[in-house]
């Protein structure tokens, strides 16, 4: 009697449907997890490309538009190594009475594969420089502001328990201002690994004035399955899958006086002869 | 009861809810992804301008002995070398400045101004509108090469934004000048540089161009024959006044 109306199920029929709907579920649920992977995936290595664009574009922006940066083949010519942990970088470099406007004479780190000497989590100076920040005003006229300038890479110093955000990556640092006062940073780029001087690729005039030179900007991007830690230390082999992106960017100084001419000042010699640049605009980056 | 009525529902429920979870996921991170994509073409195409702006610096110091519209508008001008070969454009664009004997007369390099739908133009060029009298090097030229590669690149420069581009590159004079608060126009020190101020130097005027590019991916960009520079890219350079004809 019990039983003779029973319309519920027994526990093989539970079991079966139940077993039953589990198969279209789990290869939906495989699916759902392949498809959020390569959405990371992705997502990852755009925004790892993004930081390597912006790292490329901050070197070329800033340094076009130095004018009056030597080349530097010591580790303390950049006034003594790395900066740490130092928040700001000072401006200290000595005023020399060659140039009218006595812009002090900025220095680069133009050795192959400069820096040489990284300090591993610390900010190591690539170059320090008075740029050209004179742009158009409201009114469409031009004139020069010189500020203080410096570039700046930290190499990641340790690995990661997260492996996709960039956390303890390399990042390039971009300080400016006054010269008399500490630089604020300005801009940053991260997910780096290493910043090189390309071997062969320095211009320079006998007196060691940049014209141009070619660095190698090296990032990394974590893949699918990446179990193991994020390594962003250079030369390391992450556990985790990776993809290092490279990207070299020319240089050219072409605010640079050469000291090549009987004149100094904004008269000198540059590299596209006697033209100045003011500041580039970009119309949507606020890092120019 | 339920369990009987609803045999099968549950993997239909589980596999509905999915679908439209992926869905949302797809479409988030698909918009993500998009914006980013972007910015990063975005970032590229700043880094093009500056070469292109580059390479007009460089283009314009190396031309000697051009022609220029006698006052900036009526073509031919009045001493002219290349104006046989440089026509007026369908639509009726002239012609404003032509590089005559730094390539062969044959084919000169004809720069037209703006105001020109490149669409319609059977040949990109670069375009260049010139508001006031437009000084150039007189040193000899040296850099034949530079300056073909210039060209060359202005135009692959214009096509580039998308297949039916629109585009243009402007470089027009800037000769008013004013001075920063360090500098005083009438008597500058040396060190200060001000467009259209007395040059400290001697030799006459600091003359400035500023160049300005619109690429068609750029927001509000898309019309060329729109003269405003408030949403392109801009750069003001000075050219050493003291040895320069026209």
């Amino acid at each position: 009697m019990i039983y003779k109306n029973n319309k519920g199920m027994t526990l093989i029929e539970i079991i079966v449907s139940l077993g039953v709907s589990m198969i279209p579920l789990l290869a939906f649920i495989m699916i759902l997890n392949f498809v959020i992977e390569r959405i990371h995936v992705a997502m990852e290595q755009i925004s790892v490309e993004t930081n390597l664009a912006t790292a490329s574009q901050l070197i070329k922006t800033y340094l076009g538009q130095a004018v009056k940066v030597k080349c530097c083949r010591s580790a303390n010519c950049l006034g003594g190594g790395a900066l740490s942990p130092i928040p700001f970088p000072t401006f200290n470099l000595p005023v020399t009475a060659d140039e009218p406007m006595m812009v002090a004479e900025g220095r680069l780190d133009c050795r192959d594969g400069a820096p040489t000497n990284w300090t591993a989590g610390s900010q190591n100076a690539l170059g320090l420089f008075i740029r050209d920040a004179g742009t158009l005003n409201i009114t469409q006229q031009a004139a020069s502001l010189y500020q203080g300038t410096g570039l700046y890479f930290a190499p990641a110093n340790s690995t990661s328990a997260n492996s996709r955000i960039g956390h303890n990556s390399g990042t390039l640092f971009v300080y400016s201002g006054d010269p008399a006062q500490p630089l604020q940073e300005l801009a940053k780029a991260e997910h780096l690994v290493d910043i090189e001087v390309v071997p062969g690729t320095l211009e320079v005039t006998s007196n060691d004035y940049l014209v141009s030179i070619t660095y190698k900007i090296t990032a990394r991007a974590f893949g699918p399955n990446s179990s193991g830690q994020a390594d962003y230390q250079i030369g390391s082999a992450p556990t985790a899958n990776y993809k290092d992106i490279h990207s070299n960017v020319k240089v050219v100084f072409r605010n640079n006086r050469l000291g090549t001419s009987a004149t100094n000042g904004l008269t000198s010699e540059r590299p596209f002869g006697q033209i100045y640049f003011f500041k580039f605009l970009s119309p949507q980056a606020s890092f120019l | 009861m339920i369990l009987k009525n609803s045999k099968g529902s549950t993997s239909i429920m589980f596999v509905l809810l999915g679908t439209i979870l992926m869905g949302t996921l797809i479409a988030v991170s698909y918009k993500n992804i998009s914006m980013r994509s972007k910015q990063i073409r975005k970032i590229k195409e700043t880094s093009n301008v500056q070469e292109v702006f580059e390479l007009a610096a460089k283009t314009i110091r190396t031309a000697r002995d051009t022609d220029v519209a006698a006052d900036g508008m009526n073509w031919p001008p009045a001493d002219p070398q290349c104006a046989n070969t440089c026509t007026t454009l369908s639509g009726g664009v002239a012609p404003r400045m032509c590089f005559s004997n730094v390539l062969s007369a044959a084919s000169p390099y004809c720069f037209y101004d703006s105001l020109l739908n490149v669409k319609n133009a059977s040949n990109h060029r670069i375009f260049i509108p010139l508001g006031d009298d437009f000084i150039l090097d007189e040193k000899p030229f040296v850099e034949t090469k530079s300056l073909i590669a210039a060209l060359n690149f202005f135009d692959s420069f214009i096509e580039l934004p998308k297949a039916n581009a629109t585009g243009s590159i402007n470089l027009r004079t800037d000769t008013a000048g004013q001075a920063p608060s360090a500098c005083n126009p009438n008597a500058p020190a040396p060190g200060c540089l001000t467009c259209g101020g007395p040059n400290p130097y001697g030799g006459g005027p600091v003359t400035c161009v500023t160049l300005s590019a619109c690429p068609t991916s750029y927001p509000g960009c898309e019309d060329i024959t729109s003269t405003t520079t408030k949403k392109a890219f801009t750069q003001t350079i000075f050219l050493l006044p003291g040895g320069y004809t026209r």
